[in-house]
């Protein structure tokens, strides 16, 4: 099927990216069989492969975060007090929260 | 005694593959970047995978699950 793709590669941008959703994917696959599992010693060794996963994803996302590639809005302080707002009006009357 | 399920000697084979499949395709990406810093962070998330190949397979070959 022809289309416009051949000798476009994967920067090294979007190889990072795709690592990253390849971890987080473990990371989403690891817990599932980890819930599913009550042997002991595999329930250790997927916490492993939970661990690694997660420190993976996590390594990925600060290289992605130092060079530019992956941009996150910060909460301004009105949306911080919109969200407080919202929570007091829902909370139940005894709760505090501050 | 361990006794396991079949549910969790299914998963421990899919375990494994899942693992060597993540750990050729990331060192396959690895191989493709041009910054050299990227491609030694990648080579060295691939091992990781790796080894959690090696950890899950000998468990399993070493020790007496039965089901």
């Amino acid at each position: 099927m022809p289309n416009n793709m051949d000798g476009r590669g994967l920067t090294d941008r979007e190889m990072l990216q795709l690592c990253l959703e390849l971890e987080k994917g473990r990371c989403r696959s690891a817990a599932n069989v980890l819930m599913e599992t009550s042997h002991k010693d595999l329930r250790d060794i997927y916490e492993g492969c939970f661990a690694n996963a997660k420190d993976s994803q996590y390594d990925l996302y600060e290289i992605l975060h130092s060079k530019g590639w992956y941009i996150q809005s910060q909460a301004t302080n009105e949306d911080v007090t919109r969200v407080r707002e919202e929570m007091r009006n829902n909370l139940h009357p005894d709760d505090q929260f501050m | 005694m361990n006794e396991l399920s079949l549910k969790e000697l299914t998963s421990v084979e899919d375990e494994i593959r899942t693992e060597e499949i993540l750990a050729k395709t990331i060192n396959w990406c690895a191989s493709q970047c041009d910054d050299p810093e990227i491609r030694g962070v990648l080579e060295g998330i691939a091992e990781q995978h790796q080894l959690r190949v090696a950890e899950i397979s000998q468990y399993f070959n070493r020790s007496h699950l039965t089901q």
